[in-house]
């Protein structure tokens, strides 16, 4: 058991270091991004292998599978040219100068950072054998605070009761983060941006029927289980990147009231939920007793919708701006 | 001494990793790439070293890199947004080295 379980640790966690490796070792960035996506999908199995499921579901949702969907929509977006332009240089064809060593002294500072890192951990690893185990840390603490607030997903009750500051602010960055994509232009597409293909377009109605009825389930699941607001919702914006890329009527997102609503909900909620208890004369984001659950359930409700519509439109990249006619696509 | 060791480490190795491909890697793509496998690797660490030995781990490094998670797919679309930006400006400007 102990042999088997150092085997798959092993193998994982070496797989995890040479998909890393091969990511930023990679000569063209399409490579280092499918590298990069493996790599998250590997780490969201260590997260299942570590007890963390919550983060597994977000690691595989958000960190591989959103991540990687924006490097791969920005690498599109950059040209032909340059792709084709890298490709030859892939091949040798027209080797660029090689890079004289551009900052040997920034090499040296990362290479210094990484060891006193690597010296960190091995220092941790001593202590860890030493002592045979770690202490609990934090767990127990947030268990008996758990039965008083009501809420019992431990990560549940740390991210919407304990420090609920944290997933206040983190709303704010979320809704912050589509501000300034937005704030950075528009994106201008052809007419049509790609071929509506029918047969995506039905299959995009049938799967996000799917995708939202697995969001609803992992928002009911988050106050007991893994699950939770930020998963659901990560879910939901697999559903809205599929549109996109099937129905160009999906581009028209930004423009649309509801959908701006939508945007704000999390943080608009949050706050909301924060400000009362203090109408009651407790303070910030103190719920009364008991009422924590009922809190966390609609924050979580607020938050899934609100973060779908955020990864969407952080995935399209931009307010869009469909060309309607020729002369109006070659303006500047 | 458990297996689950490995974990730490490997996060460790990872956050090098993009620390040496942040500073060393000339295409921005590889820069933003790199700097969320630093962000993997710091919380392979940070819920690794959490963990007790027992069936979970402690739930508050986990929602600390929840949190993390979300908040570096923010920062990585603004990335990813002004990159896009500069490489209509300026396309050759996104490999440029210094």
């Amino acid at each position: 058991m102990s042999l088997a379980a150092w085997v798959f640790d092993g193998t994982l966690t070496l797989t995890l270091v040479v998909l890393g490796w091969g990511a930023v070792a990679a000569r063209d960035p399409f490579t280092g991004i499918v590298r990069y996506i493996t790599f998250g999908l590997m780490a969201a199995l260590a997260w299942a292998r570590l007890g963390a499921p919550d983060l597994a579901l977000a690691e595989a949702a958000i960190g591989a599978g959103l991540t990687g969907a924006l490097l791969l929509s920005t690498l599109g977006r950059m040209g032909l040219r340059q792709a084709s332009r890298r490709a030859g240089e892939a091949l040798g064809a027209a080797p660029r100068a090689p890079t004289p060593l551009p900052g040997m002294a920034q090499a040296w500072s990362g290479l210094v950072l990484g060891l006193s890192l690597a010296i960190a951990a091995v220092i941790g690893g001593v202590a860890r054998t030493l002592h045979g185990r770690n202490g609990p840390g934090l767990g127990p603490l947030v268990d008996s605070l758990r039965e008083t607030s009501g809420i019992d997903s431990p990560v549940a009750v740390v991210l919407l009761d304990l420090r609920g500051y944290d997933t206040l602010l983190e709303t704010a960055v979320l809704f912050t983060a589509v501000l300034a994509v937005w704030c950075l232009g528009v994106i201008r597409f052809r007419r049509p941006p790609w071929p509506v293909d029918p047969v995506l377009a039905s299959l995009a109605r049938v799967v996000t029927a799917l995708l939202v009825l697995v969001a609803a389930y992992l928002l009911q699941l988050g106050l007991h289980g893994p699950g939770g607001g930020f998963q659901a919702g990560a879910v939901l914006a697999a559903a809205g990147v599929l549109w996109t890329l099937a129905d160009r009527r999906a581009l028209r997102l930004g423009e649309s009231r509801l959908a701006r609503i939508g945007l704000t909900l999390g943080l608009g909620a949050f706050l909301v939920a924060a400000v009362i208890p203090m109408l009651a004369g407790r303070s910030f984001l103190t719920y009364a007793a008991g009422s924590a659950p009922a809190w966390a359930w609609v924050l979580e409700t607020f938050i899934a919708v609100s973060v779908g519509l955020t990864l969407t439109a952080l995935f399209m990249g931009g307010l869009s701006e469909i060309a309607e006619d020729e002369a109006e696509e070659r303006a500047p | 001494m458990t297996s689950l060791v490995l974990y730490p480490l490997a996060g460790v190795v990872a956050l090098a990793l993009g620390l040496a491909g942040l500073v060393t890697r000339p295409h921005l793509l590889t820069k933003v790439l790199a700097f969320n496998l630093m962000a993997t690797g710091a919380s392979l660490l940070l819920v690794g070293l959490g963990h007790d030995g027992t069936a979970s781990s402690d739930p508050v490094p986990q929602a600390m890199v929840l949190t993390g998670i979300v908040v570096s797919v923010s920062a990585t679309a603004v990335a990813l947004a002004i990159i896009a930006r500069l490489s209509r400006l300026d396309p050759d400007g996104v490999e440029r080295s210094d």
